[in-house]
């Protein structure tokens, strides 16, 4: 009898040893997922300032050209038109769905499409090139998309190891508990999302 | 013994490159090291006098400016290339973020030399983006063109100092405990240096004299390096921790990798 009692209460006793380190494990695996994601969630924002700061920059760019330049409107009227497009797309990061990120890319994509080319075109204006204000632009512009593809590839590094975080075995368990999910990174893109090369 | 040092040392990073094929960036050196030359094209007194230069101005301001040279991108633009090395590396304080790289691509035979000066998030107001392209293509790739890369980078950093100095200009704090030792150190690190200043005086001088090239410029020459040939740790103890590791090569920079971060900020060009 004694000896059954005791048996009982080591086992008990491991038992719940067990579950507890279960469940102490559980809660940090939660943690930790929860601070990658708020990893992301900043690491977006920063991409979305980012691209707010080249936003800011081309107004400023396209009237610069437009002095020197006034007959290549088609060219000023479409940077002006992909930046009112780019800029109408924000999106919270817990909302970031692959589709809405593909949506974002690609009116980046155009908006850098059409910036390359009004830069491509200022180079034939030598007295637009050897305006101040168009050469402080140009670098301005040149460390915004530095640091725009700095930022995208943060988040995309940090969203691609979120990923493998939650789909290891046994996070995984944990993950699909709580409702952590899958994240969309930017996808490579050929080209478009190529930054302009601005030559000095 | 030095050449097999430096090969040591050599297939060392490269053992340590191969482990760190994920980022593709050379890893952090063990120690802080201000200038880390792996593209090779710094002798080694030209590596001691960057060192101690930008050691001590980490000192006196707590603005770190890292050297970095290397003949291969790794298939990234100068500037991710540059950012993504300080930001893991960590350079400059936490608190400010005031790190700097100044990476050199250096041309060769079927590549194009690339130079790119890096701002961490603090020093992105003192020196603009603008600031640092002018700097990179107005007063360094002059000196690259003619090969001289030792003349332009002490050019690029001379100016970058001077940028960074008006923004962030304090004394870095200072690691706990050790201070009899590190006196004893100074102590020694004073008699080493008086001895190696008295056999070197006439060659330091003139040899700098010649890798700054037709410059001209006395003042700027003090500047930079009139103080590093008396280093300050003349006037005590105070940098004792600092300049120690440059006078022999190796042991014990300070710091000036913090955990500062990096954002693309900066500019550069190619020649």
């Amino acid at each position: 009898m004694k000896n059954s009692t005791k048996t009982l209460l080591i086992t008990s006793g491991v038992i719940v040893a067990l579950v507890l380190s279960c469940v102490i494990w559980g809660i940090r695996a939660n943690n930790k997922m929860v601070t990658a994601e708020e990893g992301i969630n900043s690491a977006w924002s920063q991409v979305e300032n980012q691209y707010q700061r080249r936003a800011d920059l081309i107004p400023n760019l396209v009237n610069t050209v437009k002095g020197y330049a006034a007959h290549e409107s088609g060219t000023l009227e479409s940077v002006t038109a992909a930046r009112a497009k780019a800029t109408q797309l924000t999106v919270d990061a817990d909302d970031l769905t692959p589709e809405k990120l593909a949506k974002i890319q690609k009116a980046q994509g155009e908006l850098s499409a059409a910036l390359g080319k009004l830069l491509a075109i200022s180079e034939n204006y030598p007295e637009l090139k050897a305006n101040e204000n168009f050469r402080e632009l140009q670098a301005q512009l040149e460390g915004t998309e530095n640091r725009i593809s700095l930022e995208r590839k943060r988040f995309n590094d940090m969203t691609r190891s979120y990923n493998a975080m939650i789909r290891r075995f046994p996070n995984s368990i944990i993950a699909n508990m709580n409702g952590f999910e899958k994240k969309a990174y930017f996808e490579a893109e050929a080209g478009s999302e190529k930054a302009p090369v601005v030559e000095f | 013994m030095g050449r097999k040092l430096k090969y040591f040392l050599s297939s060392t990073v490269l053992l340590l490159w191969s482990f760190a094929l994920c980022t593709a960036l050379p890893k952090k050196p063990a120690q802080d090291r201000m200038v880390n030359d792996f593209a090779n094209i710094f002798d080694r007194k030209e590596t001691r006098q960057l060192e101690i230069a930008l050691e001590r101005f980490y000192q006196e301001t707590s603005n770190s400016i890292v050297v970095v040279t290397v003949n291969d991108l790794e298939g990234l633009s100068a500037a991710e290339y540059a950012a993504t090395l300080g930001h893991s590396w960590g350079v400059g304080t936490k608190e400010h973020e005031n790190g700097i790289v100044v990476l050199i691509k250096p041309k060769t035979r079927d590549s194009s030399g690339e130079a790119f000066i890096a701002t961490g998030y603090g020093l992105e107001g003192a020196i603009p983006d603008i600031y640092a392209n002018r700097i990179v293509n107005e007063h360094m790739i002059p000196y690259f063109r003619q090969g001289d890369y030792f003349g332009g980078v002490v050019e690029g950093c001379r100016l970058v100092m001077a940028l960074a100095q008006g923004e962030i200009n304090e004394v870095p704090a200072r690691e706990e405990g050790g201070s009899t030792m590190l006196l004893l150190l100074a102590l020694l690190f004073v008699v080493y240096f008086v001895l190696v200043f008295a056999k070197n005086k006439k060659g330091n001088n003139d040899d700098f004299n010649s890798g700054n090239g037709g410059n001209g410029s006395t003042r700027d020459e003090d500047i930079f390096f009139g103080p590093v040939i008396f280093p300050g740790m003349f006037g005590g103890g105070r940098s004792s921790g600092g300049g120690f590791g440059g006078g022999f090569g190796g042991g014990g920079f300070s710091g000036g990798f913090g955990g500062g971060g990096f954002g693309g900020g900066g500019g550069g060009g190619r020649w």
